[in-house]
């Protein structure tokens, strides 16, 4: 079976800084991957090239058989297959949850009014929002918002999830409820790329973890090995300090 | 006998008679030639004995002659003077519309007796035909304060602050004058009432148009000879001297019993309307009834403009954001010239300048200027808002599939327009009350109608309080407007609370 994702020899600059210098990464169907490294490792930057969020500078992406290039109706595409959340959790600040989450499904889907709030409304339901429909963004709590965030990307029916460092921004007391979330996704079969610090919510779902630096893997294999017994001094380094 | 004698003359003396004889009749025929009109056909006989005065005049120069629009008379001064010329001289008159430059040609080809039609008197003219005495005199006057004393004719003029309307002869003479200060006015009324207030020592301009306002509003008086001649006269077929010197006696009669006076006052008097009622609030209600048809222009002007100015603000503030960098210049260059420029040059320089081009009418040409350089201001106010939209807005929507265009549309603009309510109140109500710069091109608003209500009846002071306080209800409505559709349209957690 062919990956669903298959990044090859990946450069990302930024004027002359190397954000990412050739990373090869391969996703088969079903796998939770997590990414953990120092700030400013190019782990999101990493991220962002998968949905063209960020345009790559040398390599191939090719993501369930296509190949991610400059062409827009491709990026389009694609962009269907990929959710993403954010760390910021970006939801649209004019609209309530409920339109947040129908926007793009009735815009880009173009489904009907009535099937989008369906849809809508059971994701909410999953992410134990549903009572939250009517309100908007300002008024939900920071763990409301990432769920609610969650939510509006599973709303499109991706193939892949991307989550770039989606507790940092929460307070302690929200994060549990969050990965939850998460971890209900994976179970239930979701492709995951996760960004994040979180070693546990990695211990307990991820099937394999990839230590960045600087730009470049520096270590990557299942996630007990490289939890137990990480090879790089590196990986070492930076877990004994995270799992402190 | 004298036939013998004639028999028996020389044939010399024969010679001399006959070349008398001959000399005689060319005498007598260039009597003739020289004296026919008179000794031929008398015009004044021929119109006695018919009873009728035919008079030929081109009926479309109002107030003198003009065809009456519900009645299709002809009417005017000079139709008015004319009869009463005929009454005097015990005569019906019976008019025949003729074209002005065909007018000389009718009364030498005696189609008509004699010509009335504001005609002025100039030596070219007067070697085609006879005229009267100038009955009308339309030169240019010079008005001063009642209580003048020092100014009595053109050469007291130097060295004084004169006011004139603007590229009128009457400016052009003041221009003329040693050290004079010439201060010009759009209308001449404004100049009465800034020597009124003080302001200038004399105002020069068409006798007519000053006699109606000194009648109007008194607090001036008209010295000294017309300066410049232009003076209209009657005309008559040359050598008609006997009918010129009846209209003269005429016009001397009527001069002296009045009646010229009365046709004078009757035609160049003070207008009838509006009447001006004498209590307080009955002026205002006048000013504000007259005021009140012009409001509508006034919102319907604003509206068309401020349309304009958001179509071209989100269409700068776009292209200035945008990726295409000659797009984003040419907007920076529109922003940067048309905010470093009067509004006034260019409602003036799209009304005139380019109306030789293209023609609109001052209406949209009104509109079209406001709407450019509101535009400008409303670019940069949009391009502020939408810049504070954070980033993570546009990604998030560009994340889940939407294209450019999309995000724009459904993510960012909503928003940026929301945030920028505030601001774009207090450009509205700005763009309100730049309405009435467009009366400047003459489009009947509100600023304008209080202009024409003071040329009629002088009331400075209540109609300008009337004007301001119109356009004060419609800002203070609008900036109500504007909460309300502020605290309605809010984003929770964005902008300011209310």
């Amino acid at each position: 079976m062919t990956p669903i994702v298959q990044a090859r020899s990946l450069v990302k600059k930024f004027d002359h800084i190397v954000a990412v210098d050739d990373v090869s990464v391969e996703i088969e169907k079903g796998e939770v991957i997590v990414i953990i490294g120092p700030s400013g490792s190019g782990k999101s930057t990493f991220l962002r090239c998968l949905n063209a969020l960020e345009k790559i500078d040398s390599g191939q992406i090719i993501i369930d058989k296509e190949i991610l290039d400059t062409d827009a109706k491709k990026i389009h595409d694609i962009r269907l297959e990929v959710g993403m959340v954010f760390q910021q959790f970006d939801l649209f600040m004019h609209l309530s949850v409920l339109e947040n989450l129908m926007l793009a499904q009735r815009v880009v889907r173009k489904r009907s009014r009535q099937n989008a709030e369906q849809i809508a409304r059971e994701y909410l339901g999953r992410v134990g929002l549903a009572d939250k429909a009517d309100s908007f963004p300002a008024h939900l709590s920071g763990g409301q918002k990432q769920r609610a965030a969650i939510a509006r990307a599973l709303c499109m029916n991706p193939k892949i999830m991307l989550f770039d460092e989606p507790t940092s921004a929460l307070d302690p007391e929200m994060i549990g409820e969050v990965l939850d979330v998460m971890k209900n996704l994976a179970r239930g079969g979701m492709t995951m790329v996760v960004v994040t610090h979180e070693i546990g919510f990695a211990r307990e779902v991820a099937d394999r973890i990839i230590f960045f630096e600087a730009g470049k893997i520096v270590e990557s294999g299942p996630t007990d090995e490289i939890l137990s017994s990480a090879k790089h001094p590196r990986t070492m380094e930076f877990l004994s300090k995270v799992l402190k | 006998m004298k036939r013998r004698f004639r028999r028996n003359e020389t044939l010399r003396a024969r010679f001399v008679r006959r070349v008398n004889y001959l000399l005689i009749c060319i005498a007598f025929l260039i009597g003739i030639l020289i004296y026919a009109p008179d000794v031929l056909a008398d015009g004044l006989d021929d119109v006695r004995s018919r009873g009728v005065l035919f008079v030929g005049t081109d009926a479309t120069y109002p107030p003198f002659e003009y065809a009456d629009e519900t009645t299709r008379e002809i009417v005017g001064f000079d139709i008015d003077l004319v009869r009463a010329i005929c009454d005097n001289l015990g005569l019906r008159v019976e008019f025949t519309v003729v074209p002005f430059d065909a007018i000389i040609s009718g009364l030498n080809s005696r189609k008509y007796d004699c010509i009335i039609s504001a005609m002025t008197i100039t030596p070219e003219r007067a070697e085609a035909i006879l005229f009267s005495e100038p009955y009308y005199d339309a030169g240019q006057s010079i008005a001063v304060s009642t209580d003048d004393k020092t100014i009595l004719s053109f050469e007291d003029l130097k060295g004084k602050r004169i006011g004139a309307q603007l590229g009128t002869t009457g400016e052009m003479l003041a221009r003329k004058i040693e050290n004079a200060t010439v201060k010009s006015f759009d209308n001449i009324g404004e100049a009465f009432r800034d020597m009124a207030n003080g302001n200038l020592d004399a105002v020069i301009n068409d006798k007519p148009v000053s006699q109606q306002i000194i009648i109007a509003r008194g607090k001036a008086k008209l010295v000294g000879p017309t300066l410049s001649s232009e003076q209209y006269g009657i005309g008559m077929r040359k050598g008609e001297e006997r009918l010129k010197r009846a209209i003269d006696d005429a016009l001397t009669e009527l001069r002296a019993q009045g009646i010229y006076s009365d046709i004078d006052e009757k035609w160049f008097g003070a207008p009838p309307i509006p009447a001006i009622p004498k209590s307080f609030p009955g002026m205002i209600w006048s000013i504000l009834r007259y005021l009140a048809p012009a409001v509508p222009m006034t919102i319907l002007i604003t509206l068309c403009s401020f349309l304009l100015a958001i179509i071209f603000g989100i269409v700068a503030a776009l292209a200035r954001i945008g990726r295409n960098r000659v797009v984003g210049g040419l907007s920076k260059a529109y922003s940067d010239i048309v905010r470093g420029v009067p509004l006034i040059v260019q409602i003036f320089f799209i009304y005139f300048g380019l109306g030789s081009i293209f023609h609109l009418g001052e209406f949209w040409a009104g509109a079209l200027a406001i709407g450019i350089c509101y535009g400008a201001y409303l670019a940069e106010i949009f391009r502020a808002g939408i810049q504070a939209i954070p980033h993570g807005q546009s990604e998030a929507a560009l994340s889940l599939g939407m294209n450019h265009w999309q995000v724009d549309r459904h993510v960012i603009l909503p928003q940026a327009l929301r945030m920028v309510v505030p601001p774009v109140a207090n450009e509205f109500i700005a763009c309100l009350k730049d309405s009435s710069l467009v009366s400047i091109i003459g489009l009947r608003e509100l600023t304008r109608a209080g202009r024409e209500y003071l040329s009629w009846t002088y009331i400075d002071f209540a109609t300008w309080l009337m004007v301001g306080a119109l356009y004060l209800i419609m800002t203070l409505a609008l900036a109500r407007l504007s909460r309300i559709i502020e605290s309605r349209y809010r984003i929770p957690g964005l902008g300011t609370q209310i």
